[in-house]
């Protein structure tokens, strides 16, 4: 049967082809594609129908189970079933069944599944969700979201309702208790999942204590494993009071109906809803007034969420089934504002610059639309201008740019959320410490000794937010690095450069990072490595080292030519010992046909020359200067010639340190 | 006669005592350097650049520049010239003190760039080295090759 005009009317009913219901239950859903999807049981089997126009034409039942084995055991039959469709292709039907193992012998009733992916026309061999036990189960509930599926299912043995939930995909689930005392459960019970697929609503009617039952509900955020939180629902005791069905509307507001003895003895149907996650529950309303003399049972919740109405159907004198719609109730109305949060650059306690980027978290259970950022701790209105407008959402994070306000020091930015209820959130807020000032540059003192450089700084102060790090950078050479770009020789002071080449200057540049992320210009500081020993002067006879005018050889030809350096070997002749430090010598220049200069400077062969010159000559004279040069460890000192023409070059040596 | 010149020249030895003080001050080590460009009067205009010398004095910063420590009481250096406008002579001594009547390069016009060794001392002033051109315009190069310390 059907009804479009909110349960007044109904049109005539539709069988179901080649179906025969019995008396035994049937269930029927209503996926969230329109599919109308049924389940019953008939004999030992279980049939599933399905219509897609709305309940006017059902298609031919197949039967769910097949009775293949499952890890060693099967069914004989199935009954008792329920269905859910989580609308994207998932039919799922659970139902107990005899099960048998191997060798054909009865076990015990278990619960089984069926699972259709492709939305019905056929269904995969069955699988067991409880481990395979003598102990009597039956299902209760089964729903479906497109990344679980869920079952409440009754343990017989003791009165336990137990709660399972698989992940889609996975071949195992998770199993826990829903009732807090063992033993203490009538019959029936009932849940409903949230949105997250994680917070879980459940309900039963609890013996403990009260042989009648009260009225339980429970919430649990982890899938269904532990249930820490209870409440009772009825605002009364020491009655009859079992078949609680709970409903979760789209704004997070739980409704509940149950059958209830609590008036002349007579079951009636009871409803009480919570707009706090069911933390608290209203007073208790007697949906079936005013009728008396009549018992009604096995209610039902509905929950029309696009037209914000609610059904709860129930069986009247066991006979009759009727519904009730209830609309505009209390429970419809969103009062509950969004929660949220901000932060600023993901956290961060400093920032150097003013353009930051806000992080902003809300969920409401109705929707968030919009959001409200300001430095001033003013609580806007819903209704005033200002707020930035989003989709309407569950679930909002969202990272927006923003601009401090300028000046070094602490920033607290504020934000609201609000529903589209008007509901505006509790200030949220964050603060971090601007500051754009980087540290002081203090000095860096270098202190030169044989092969080696100690260096050393001190007075680098940041007071925006403190010293984070530093880095010490070098160059060789006399002219301090630019900046602190490239690879760090060292982060922390004192350090010893080690490995130098006496006589080669070093320079250096440390600069230091505050906590916002500054970085000083830096103190620069330069120091060139000198052997420990002292270095005397010995005198040599005035001798020709190296003539280019003579037969070609290690000291003689050819003449150098213009933008070429050669290497010269000065240990060994003229009388000059190993191990020198330098040579005093006097370079003469002659016969070239340009103007140019020659370089002296030291080994080995292939150093980089450096930008000096140790002679100019002309074309029209032969010239001499002399110089004192140092010699490389290995004993050579190298040449250059700027030509552009080839120049004779004689070197004379006389004298050296040692 | 010759009795007289002999006690000319004692009084200008007595007169000069005060500069050869400095002079007479040691015995320092060498220590070599890679060479390195210290000053170059055809750069920009700074301590150690720009602009040319002209007829006077001037003082260059030699200690604390490629490598030279703070501590060294002489450099070892090679001093070239170029575009000189006439026929003229350098003169480097440290500065602070009465520059002393000697040459240490001499040069014309008719050469683009010419070049001497030298080894002078340091004052221990700011601006260590005075150079004084004699006559026009000259541009100056200093290379340092070490220092004695």
């Amino acid at each position: 049967m059907k009804s479009t005009d909110g349960g007044t009317s109904w049109i005539s009913p539709v069988s179901i082809p080649n179906s025969a219901f019995n008396n035994f239950e049937y269930h029927l859903v209503v996926d969230s594609s329109g599919v109308v999807h049924v389940v019953w049981w008939l004999g030992n089997e279980t049939y599933h129908s399905r219509s897609t126009n709305g309940g006017a034409s059902f298609s031919s039942p197949i039967q769910v189970r097949s009775g293949n084995s499952y890890n060693g055991y099967r069914t004989n039959n199935a009954i008792e079933p329920v269905v859910a469709s989580d609308g994207t292709g998932n039919v799922y039907v659970a139902y107990g069944a005899y099960t048998v193992d191997g060798a054909g012998n009865f076990v015990g009733y278990n619960v089984w599944v069926s699972q259709s992916t492709n939305g019905g026309f056929s269904f995969q061999p069955e699988f067991s969700i409880n481990a395979i036990s003598s102990q009597q189960k039956m299902p209760r509930r089964i729903r479906a979201t497109p990344s679980n599926f869920y079952v409440l299912y009754m343990d017989e043995t003791n009165n336990d309702l137990y709660f399972y939930r698989r992940n889609v995909g996975t071949a195992s689930g998770n199993t826990g208790r829903l009732n807090a005392n063992m033993g203490s459960v009538q019959y029936d019970g009932d849940f409903a999942v949230a949105p997250n697929d994680m917070t879980v609503y459940g309900t039963y009617s609890d013996t403990t204590g009260d042989y009648e039952g009260n009225i339980t509900f429970c919430k649990s955020t982890d899938g269904g494993i532990t249930w820490p939180v209870c409440t009772r629902v009825n605002d009364n005791a020491n009655r009859q009071q079992f078949s609680p069905r709970v409903g979760l509307d789209s704004m997070g507001n739980l409704h509940m109906a149950w059958a209830d003895g609590r008036s002349n003895g007579r079951l009636q149907i009871y409803y009480a809803y919570s707009i706090d996650g069911g933390t608290t529950f209203s007073s208790n309303v007697n949906l079936s007034l005013p009728v008396t003399q009549t018992d009604f049972t096995q209610p039902h919740v509905v929950i029309d969420n696009p037209n914000s109405a609610l059904y709860v159907s129930a069986t009247r004198n066991y006979s009759q089934v009727v519904v009730a719609r209830m609309s505009t109730t209390p429970a419809f109305q969103d009062t509950n504002a969004p929660v949220g949060s901000i932060t600023i650059n993901s956290g961060a306690s400093f920032t150097a610059s003013t353009g930051v980027t806000l992080s902003l978290s809300t969920s409401d259970a109705v929707g968030v639309v919009g959001y409200y950022v300001s430095n001033s701790s003013a609580v806007p209105s819903a209704g005033q201008g200002g707020w930035t407008a989003v989709s309407s959402t569950t679930s909002l994070l969202t990272n927006v740019p923003y601009t401090l306000s300028a000046g070094d020091g602490p920033k607290t930015v504020y934000a609201w959320y609000k529903d589209a209820a008007a509901n505006v959130s509790t200030t949220a807020s964050a603060t971090i410490t601007l500051d754009t000032t980087p540290p002081t540059n203090g000095t860096l003192t270098a202190i030169a000794s044989s092969g080696q450089v100690q260096l050393n700084w001190s007075g680098q102060t940041d007071s925006g937010s403190g010293v984070a790090s530093y880095k010490l950078v070098y160059g060789s050479g006399s002219t301090p690095p630019a900046d602190c770009g490239g690879t760090a020789l060292a982060t922390s002071s004192p350090y010893t450069h080690t490995g130098l080449t006496n006589g080669q200057a070093y320079s250096y540049r440390l600069c230091t990072t505050d906590n916002a992320g500054n970085v000083s210009s830096g103190a620069t500081a330069t120091a060139t490595p000198q052997p420990a020993t002292t270095q005397g002067f010995y005198v040599l006879m005035p001798c020709r080292l190296i003539d280019t005018r003579n037969t070609n050889g290690p000291y003689g030809g050819p003449a150098l030519n213009g933008g070429t350096t050669r290497n010269i070997a000065v240990t060994g002749v003229c009388g000059i010992p190993t191990g020198i430090y330098a040579l005093s010598v006097n370079i003469t220049a002659t016969g070239s046909a340009s103007n140019g200069w020659l370089t002296l400077f030291p080994g080995p062969a292939g150093a980089s020359m450096p930008f000096v010159s140790t002679i100019n000559y002309s074309s029209s004279r032969t010239l001499a200067n002399n110089a004192i040069v140092r010699v490389a460890n290995d004993g050579t000192i190298n040449i250059y010639n700027s030509g552009p023409a080839v120049v004779h070059g004689i070197i004379d040596v006389n004298g050296y340190f040692k | 006669m010759k009795k007289i010149v002999l006690q000319i020249a004692l009084v200008v030895i007595a007169a000069v005592v005060p500069m050869r003080l400095l002079a007479q001050a040691g015995p320092y080590q060498y220590y070599s350097l890679t060479p390195c460009r210290v000053a170059d009067t055809r750069s920009a205009v700074s301590t150690n650049g720009g602009p040319q010398l002209t007829a006077a004095t001037r003082d260059f910063q030699i200690r604390g520049n490629c490598g030279v420590p703070f501590g060294a009481k002489a450099v070892s250096l090679n001093v070239t010239v170029t575009n000189a406008s006439s026929t003229s002579w350098l003169t480097l001594w440290p500065s602070g003190t009465t520059k002393p009547f000697v040459s240490t390069i001499n040069f014309d016009s008719s050469v683009s760039a010419l070049a001497n060794g030298a080894i002078v001392a340091l004052s221990t002033n700011s601006n260590d080295l005075s150079i004084a051109n004699a006559v026009g315009g000259v541009h100056v190069i200093l290379d340092v090759t070490g220092y004695f310390q």
